[in-house]
């Protein structure tokens, strides 16, 4: 017998959906200053006049069991295509036989969905009109109807996007956020699960308000390495007009913008290099340690460990080493990762932006 | 051009009655309207006329989640009213002249639904509803009955769910001050309801729901506390 394999110790994913939102842990990291808190906290760990930028996309039932040349697959939606919540052309990515108990890894592969393959549904049916050059299982599909005709069968035939960690499984009610509206995540955009309007009208109460934008927020696993090395997909945005004169506006006057979960830092510096226009657009940005911030100072977001996408993504808002603190910090503090976990708020060293500039 | 207000209303109980009354005036007056009712059909012909959106749902039965992101898809955005004017007796008995049914005689299916339209649909369409409602602000009214406060008798599961559903609105007032709830009494109205509950009633006594939607929405902005009582009749 040799020796043990000795495996980095891991964070603990967050499994309870029950688990009260004030519960939740807050890892501050400030500069190289690291403090814990609760979520409650966050009035205090913020400055008046700073500003909350929240995703308020709705998760849809994004995953589907349905048929493909006799055999059972699974189809999660990837993205939709153009500005209407249930467009008749999507992105979907399929999945062979098996479910989210399997290992994503270890599930076969789906059978050949070449153009013109019908994939079936109860009641339902898409037609694959494109196939990626990424992976053959990320295909563009056109459904049979679009509209609340294809909103009614996606929420009547499918389930929200499970994770394997969990012990069972997500009701939709479980993974919207407590102000989510417009239909568009294929996953929760998990960050801004724990900021219940009490917490929102606290903030505002200590002159720390909120705006809104619409991000897509798209898969986070796929089981195929080359397209979970393309993740993040282009993803669609809408920002208000309202959210981005308020976004401007915060900056002008010294405050910090902090963006709510990575998707929503994705939305603003992709608009930021579109020109800072309000409205529609794709995110197609990869945020890293290299990328120049424009428009977002600071980052709430979940518990991250190095390698993953995200992880890579907070290199724009922190050192390498102060990343590796904060993520020690977090496994030895027994802080919870994933959707259901624990956040962590990254600001720049000094308060207030202007200090910082 | 001014924003009608409100500017998007969901209304449950849509395809008759006070709710298609509701959504009428609310047509009139530039709202998106998206109406829910059971009987896919019949929603379907009382909404076209209109121009509002039919979704065709059982409030007692569905998923409340999916239900308020379809609607407001439908509505083009969030919701400012929300109205709950759907309504169940459950089932009745075969009395020609009193078919309501006495506690001793009521099954456990029964008392399930009825509160499973008037109480609880409402309870977890109001709880989707809020996370969106809570960014501009908005009204949530519920109708509910004098059957509410008074013990008639033959009214124990509609009554006994109305009382329900006033306390709900009181303690959603209470905890967000943010947001206007109101329940309405409508007094007797001249609906299929009406007439399943009291087949023998004189129609001529009995209000218009059009006077009546008319009165409640006029009272929307004028009314203090979280209930009040129309009298129309």
């Amino acid at each position: 017998m040799g020796m043990p394999i000795a495996h980095p110790p891991a964070l603990r994913p967050g499994t309870d959906p029950e688990r009260p939102l004030d519960a939740t842990r807050l890892l501050s990291v400030r500069g190289d200053t690291i403090a814990h808190r609760r979520i409650g906290a966050l009035p205090a760990e913020l400055t008046p006049g700073d500003l909350l930028v929240l995703n308020d996309a709705a998760t849809l039932p994004a995953s589907l069991r349905g048929e493909l040349r006799g055999e059972p697959i699974e189809v999660r939606i990837a993205a939709g295509v153009g500005p209407d919540d249930f467009p008749l052309d999507m992105w979907v990515v399929l999945f062979g036989a098996g479910d989210w108990r399997m290992d994503t890894d270890a599930r076969p592969a789906p059978p050949p969905a070449p153009e013109g393959a019908r994939l079936r549904f109860d009641g339902l049916e898409a037609t694959v009109t494109e196939r990626s050059s990424i992976s053959p299982r990320l295909v563009r599909v056109r459904w049979s109807c679009q509209g609340d005709a294809l909103a009614s069968a996606l929420y009547r035939l499918g389930a929200v996007v499970q994770y394997r960690h969990l012990h069972s499984a997500l009701s939709l009610a479980a993974v919207q956020t407590p102000y989510a509206a417009r239909p568009w995540a294929v996953e929760m955009p998990s960050t801004g699960r724990p900021l219940s309007w009490r917490l929102l009208d606290a903030l505002r109460n200590h002159g720390i308000d909120h705006a809104f934008l619409t991000h897509a927020a798209g898969l986070s696993a796929t089981g195929d390495p080359a397209l979970d090395r393309a993740l993040p997909l282009p993803e669609r945005y809408e920002i208000p007009a309202a959210t981005l004169t308020t976004v401007l506006e915060t900056r002008a006057r010294g405050g910090r913008v902090i963006a709510v979960g990575t998707t929503v830092a994705r939305a603003l510096e992709s608009a930021a290099l579109e020109g800072s226009r309000p409205g529609a657009g794709t995110a197609t940005l990869r945020i890293g340690p290299h990328h120049e911030r424009r428009l977002v100072d600071g980052i709430l977001t979940g518990i991250h460990a190095p390698g993953e996408s995200h992880f890579e993504l907070l290199g724009a808002f922190a050192t390498r080493q102060t990343l590796e603190r904060a993520h020690a910090a977090a496994l030895w503090g027994g802080y919870l990762a994933h959707e259901l976990g624990d956040l962590m708020l990254l600001l720049p060293s000094n308060d207030g932006r202007g200090l910082a500039e | 051009m001014t924003r009608p207000n409100p500017q998007r209303a969901l209304i449950t109980g849509a395809s008759r009655g006070l709710g298609l009354a509701l959504a009428t005036i609310l047509r009139e007056r530039g709202a998106q309207v998206v109406g829910i009712a059971r009987d896919e059909r019949r929603l379907h012909a009382a909404l076209a006329p209109i121009g509002a959106h039919p979704l065709a749902a059982d409030v007692g039965d569905t998923d409340a989640d999916a239900l308020v992101a379809r609607a407001s898809s439908l509505a083009g955005g969030p919701f400012d009213l929300f109205v709950h004017a759907a309504s169940t007796l459950g089932p009745l008995g075969d009395d020609s002249e009193d078919p309501m049914p006495r506690l001793a005689d009521v099954s456990a299916d029964a008392l399930q639904r009825t509160f499973a339209v008037n109480t609880l649909g409402p309870a977890l369409l109001v709880r989707a509803l809020h996370r969106t409602m809570r960014r501009e602000g908005g009204t949530v009214v519920v109708i509910s009955s004098d059957a509410a406060i008074e013990r008639y008798p033959g009214w124990g599961p509609y009554g006994a769910s109305k009382t329900a559903l006033d306390h709900l609105v009181g303690v959603w007032a209470a905890e967000d001050a943010a947001l206007r709830f109101l329940a309405f009494d409508p007094g007797e109205m001249d609906t299929a309801m009406h007439a399943a509950a009291m087949p023998t009633a004189d129609r001529d006594a009995l209000a218009d729901p059009g006077t009546v939607a008319a009165a409640i929405l006029a009272r929307l902005d004028a009314t203090s506390g979280t209930r009040a009582v129309i009298e129309a009749a």
